[in-house]
């Protein structure tokens, strides 16, 4: 490698090479002519003689020069990769003689590529994964579909009569079928646990095209109504409950008082048919073929198209069965369709263009950040005029210096990526243990190669937007002028400040947009936060309280009232600090409804899609109370309201005013399906008020309410409610305590306030508001900086002027005026441009927006007067600096 | 009578020249010349052959060329030990040392039965 005292200064071109060789070869055949010459041959006969002593002088000039041309080629290579190290090391001894410089460019990068990073990480393990089964883009959801009031169609579950009518008559898909996952109790020596369970059909295995990692599928004979009960464990739970232990098989787990004998263990991964919350246990699908139960919804269905299918065409075929079984069973089928949907689209169709628009947002801020760095260079480039003048007096080409510069900014990048790197961990860690369930496929995060290519692309990207500017000037420049001008390139300095303006005014506009998206979703959570609910929310808790109902020790849902609910009850009621307690099938703004259709008694109705249609809700007494929703109308359910006395229902005043516009509600009668001595009529004994029993945003629907004492297998899963003086959450102990007197096995879960449960509900806005507001917040300091240190430079790139007009009588004050008007003027050209952008990008919001329309004024006016003023302020910091200049240092300064 | 010619040997040339070249800087024709002296003109090798095993030395890094004037006063191509090949020519000349010496004894034995 030590190049030598002979090696060539200049290593040949690859044309010159073959000369060369020639030229050596010659010299060797005319010295031996020379020889032969000398001892007397004439001229003639001496050359051929030497040319035929030489021997193969065609086949050696070949091999010299393929010889040489590799070993040229070689060389070129080895001092490219020289001239790299050697730039690496400079740059890195460069940037450290200059720190201050160099840790404000490393963070301001970090702070621009880290949400980048955070939000491709989140991206990524929600969208871009691939779906743990194989060929995943043949999967199809299928619902089926009922006519709305407003004359579109609702997509729900499907009944299990249906499912089988479906399978067996789909000539395009292989169908599967899963109950929604609900809730089992465990028992075993470390105590009771809530396990997440789902029951699914032997078919979903096949149609996911997976196996049990461990063990086997169920069989087809164990997915029939009272069928054995068996089990296949979670992966995950499978490593925390049992170790791993691969002898698990025909062991048993004791779920809601019934052993159940495992049969297998799925692979990692699968939460199937949850979206994201993982499912610690599948259990077979057990249900009776009861024709009655075709009006009864309750599946989902999940498809595999069969092999050269399409989704158009399966969809074509699904509608023919719907139309035929329309036509078989009118009553239940009755203009009931089906809808297919992808599986991945079903899962993640919802948060992608909220992830997008996160990752769209998070580009600004790198944008910003981008600008701040190039910015910072520029200023520096301008110090280092003297040092690139040297370089290319010393020969040093263009391309060199260039590239000199541009590895020092790749250095930056990849020191800023490390560190955004370890910000995005710590960000996408809080957002996950935060908000991971409201993120569909969100609580399994995985970093892959995706987002290894995704950080070193930002890297590469990075390095060219903020560095690719300040290295072309630099190679650029020109090296007499700048050694002869003392290192002030006066001419290139202005075209610079240019470019350095430009960005600040991209900063201020991009800036703007961010600011307003983060301001519309404020506004949104602001009027979510603010909309009467209809409940009083404060000092309440609740608390799940699945019980076994079913097995020995509850056998019927009277059983549960008079022995579990009834003294419970009275037990939370004992407690002192507790004021009210009461139960509901489906908490508020927490869980999705069970509703249905209905009659009033004495009225007729010409189809199905006519009668009354309402959500459906079981409650005990006190569970009004305890959210202080007003009995406005008649009396609260009671005690009294039990299985052999007369059926009651409450119902809501949305209801009221539906049904009964012009009378009283109270006293009427509804009915169920055709009334008989099994199916009595139910009367109405009271109207309460109405709650935002969906989401907050959507205004409150027609409601009935049922007495826990005459429901059925609702009451085994039911919330408790309770109203407490003091802070609820000090109350759990207690509340728990009173619950494990009445059933010593009785688990106790999701405990949360109702202000909790309110929350939860608009998770996903505040994870979308938290997120664009930090980045917003982001993009308002680097935009800070950014002004702040172009106006500073400025200031002492004019001292010598400011000083001429000091001493020529300008007063102080206006000096500064024009420096602060310096920065608004560039801030002002920014808002122009980001007002109308803003404008037009705030419609990818608007989805997710309540109570604010995309365009609000005053939301644009805000934060345009922010930035605003935030231009002035940290214009005005270097103006000051006007203050301290004494006229005749700086007009001495040159 | 004069004694038979010898061929050079596969692998043994890249040895010769190192060891030519051990006494300064030459070109090729000087090369060859020295090496039918020192082997009293019985090395029968074609003028040709040299030349690749030149450059491929030099690309091997054992010899470097530069270009001068021939005592002839015409433009030749140098070449010179460097480092490296001086390293090798000790290890090569020891171990073509050794391995002779083997083989002289092998053939030196006598049969004994």
């Amino acid at each position: 490698m030590t190049p030598g005292p002979w090696r060539p200064e200049k290593p040949p071109k690859p044309s010159d090479v073959r000369r060369d060789v020639d030229d050596e070869l010659q010299f060797h055949v005319e010295t031996l002519a020379e020889k032969h010459e000398r001892s007397g041959i004439p001229r003639e006969e001496a050359r051929r003689m030497a040319a035929k002593e030489f021997g193969n002088r065609q086949d050696a000039t070949e091999a010299c020069v393929d010889i040489d041309r590799a070993r040229l080629e070689q060389e070129r290579r080895g001092v490219w990769f020289e001239h790299l190290v050697r730039d690496v090391t400079h740059g890195t001894r460069r940037l450290r003689q200059s720190p201050t410089f160099t840790l404000i460019t490393i963070l301001t990068l970090a702070l621009g590529i880290g949400p980048m990073i955070a939000i491709f990480s989140l991206l990524n393990s929600v969208l871009l994964r691939p779906l743990p089964f194989p060929h995943a883009s043949e999967l199809v959801v299928v619902r089926e579909t009922f006519p709305l009031s407003n004359g579109s169609h609702g997509t729900g579950s499907v009944s299990y009569p249906n499912y089988l009518d479906w399978k067996a008559q789909s000539t395009t898909l292989d169908l599967s079928a899963a109950g929604y996952p609900t809730n089992a109790n465990l028992q075993d020596a470390s105590g009771p646990e809530r396990l997440a369970v789902a029951a699914i059909d032997s078919s979903v295995l096949p149609t996911l095209g997976i196996q049990p990692a461990l063990g086997r599928n169920f069989l087809t004979e164990e997915c029939r109504a009272s069928g054995p009960a068996v089990v296949i464990l979670s992966d995950a739970f499978w490593r925390r409950r049992f170790n791993a232990d691969p002898t698990v098989l025909s062991r048993t787990l004791v779920l809601d008082d019934i052993a159940q004998t495992i049969v297998g263990v799925m692979p990692p991964d699968v939460t199937y048919p949850s979206r994201g919350p993982a499912i610690d246990v599948w259990r077979p699908l057990q249900v009776p073929v009861d024709p009655s139960l075709r009006g009864s919804h309750f599946l989902f269905v999940l498809g595999r198209m069969k092999p050269g299918q399409t989704v158009e065409h399966a969809a074509a075929d699904m509608r023919q069965i719907a139309a035929r079984l329309e036509q078989l069973y009118p009553g239940p089928q009755e203009k009931r369709g089906v809808d297919l949907t992808r599986y991945d689209e079903y899962l993640v169709g919802r948060t992608r263009p909220q992830l997008l628009v996160l990752l769209g947002a998070a580009g600004f801020v790198l944008l910003i950040a981008a600008a701040n760095a190039a910015s910072l260079l520029l200023a520096r480039a301008g110090t280092r005029e003297r040092d690139v003048a040297v370089l290319a007096a010393l020969g040093a080409s263009r391309a060199r210096i260039a590239q000199q510069f541009l590895i020092e900014s790749l250095l930056l990048s990849a020191a800023g990526a490390t560190v955004g790197l370890v910000l995005a961990r710590f960000a996408v860690r809080g957002i996950v243990g935060l908000v991971g369930g409201t993120l569909p496929r969100g609580t399994i995060i995985h970093d892959d190669w995706r987002v290894i290519a995704f950080i070193w692309g930002t890297i590469v990207v990075t390095t060219l937007l903020f560095g690719i500017v300040p290295s072309l000037r630099a190679g650029r420049s020109n090296a007499q002028r700048s050694l002869r001008d003392g290192g002030r390139g006066s001419t290139g300095g202005r075209e610079r400040s240019m470019f350095r303006n430009t960005l600040v005014v991209g900063q201020f506009a991009l800036s703007l947009v961010l600011l307003a998206g983060a301001g519309l979703l404020m506004r949104t959570l602001v009027a979510l936060l603010s909309t009467d609910t209809g409940m009083s929310t404060a000092h309440v808790l609740t608390l799940r309280l699945p019980v076994p109902l079913g097995s020995p020790r509850y056998p019927t849902p009277t059983d549960v009232v008079t022995r579990f609910y009834g003294p419970m009850l009275a037990g939370v009621r004992a407690i002192p600090g507790v004021e009210r307690a009461g139960l509901i099938n489906l908490l508020p703004l927490q869980e999705s409804g069970s509703n249905g259709n209905f009659d009033v008694v004495g009225r007729t109705y010409a189809s199905v899609s006519e009668q009354p249609f309402a959500e459906f809700r079981v409650v005990s007494p006190g569970y009004f109370a305890a959210l202080k929703i007003p009995v406005v109308h008649g009396r609260d359910v009671a005690e009294g309201d039990v299985a052999t006395s007369q059926p009651v229902v409450l119902i809501n005043d949305v209801a009221a005013r539906q049904l009964f516009p012009h009378e009283a509600a109270v006293g009427r009668e509804l009915a169920f399906g055709p009334v008989g001595p099994t199916n009595p009529a139910v009367m109405i004994v009271g109207v309460v008020g109405s709650v935002r029993q969906a989401r907050i945003e959507s205004a409150p629907a027609a409601e009935l309410y049922f007495p826990t004492g005459q429901a059925g297998r609702v009451l085994a899963n039911m919330s408790l409610v309770v109203r407490v003086t003091g802070d609820p959450i000090a109350m759990t102990r207690a509340i728990e305590a009173a619950i494990r007197t009445v059933d010593r096995f009785q688990p106790v879960f999701g405990v949360f306030t109702m202000a909790d449960v309110v929350d939860q509900s608009i998770a996903d806005r505040e994870l979308y508001f938290g997120l664009l507001g930090a980045f917003a917040a982001i993009a308002l300091i680097l935009a800070m900086a950014g002004i702040y240190g172009v106006i500073a430079y400025s200031v002492t790139q004019r001292t010598k002027e400011f000083g001429i007009r000091l001493a020529l009588g300008s007063d102080l004050g206006r000096v500064q005026r024009m420096v602060v008007w310096q920065g608004g003027r560039l801030a002002l050209a920014g808002l122009a441009i980001g007002v109308p952008a803003a404008y037009l990008l705030a419609g990818v919001l608007s989805a997710v927006l309540y109570g604010v329309t995309a365009a609000d004024p005053l939301t644009f006016a805000s934060v345009a007067g922010l930035l605003a003023v935030v231009s002035l302020v940290a214009s005005y910091l270097p103006a000051r600096r006007v203050m301290r200049v004494d006229p005749i240092i700086a007009m001495r300064a040159e | 009578m004069p004694p038979t010619d010898v061929e050079v040997r596969q692998g043994t040339l890249d040895l010769l020249v190192l060891k030519a070249l051990s006494r300064g800087s030459m070109h090729g024709y000087d090369i060859l010349e020295w090496l039918r002296r020192a082997t009293g003109d019985q090395l029968r090798l074609e003028d040709a052959a040299l030349y690749p095993a030149l450059h491929r030395m030099e690309a091997r890094q054992l010899i470097a060329a530069e270009w001068g004037l021939s005592a002839n006063n015409r433009r030749a191509r140098f070449y010179c030990l460097t480092p490296e090949g001086r390293t090798a020519l000790r290890a090569e000349a020891a171990s073509w040392r050794q391995y002779a010496a083997l083989v002289a004894k092998v053939l030196s034995a006598t049969h004994r039965s």
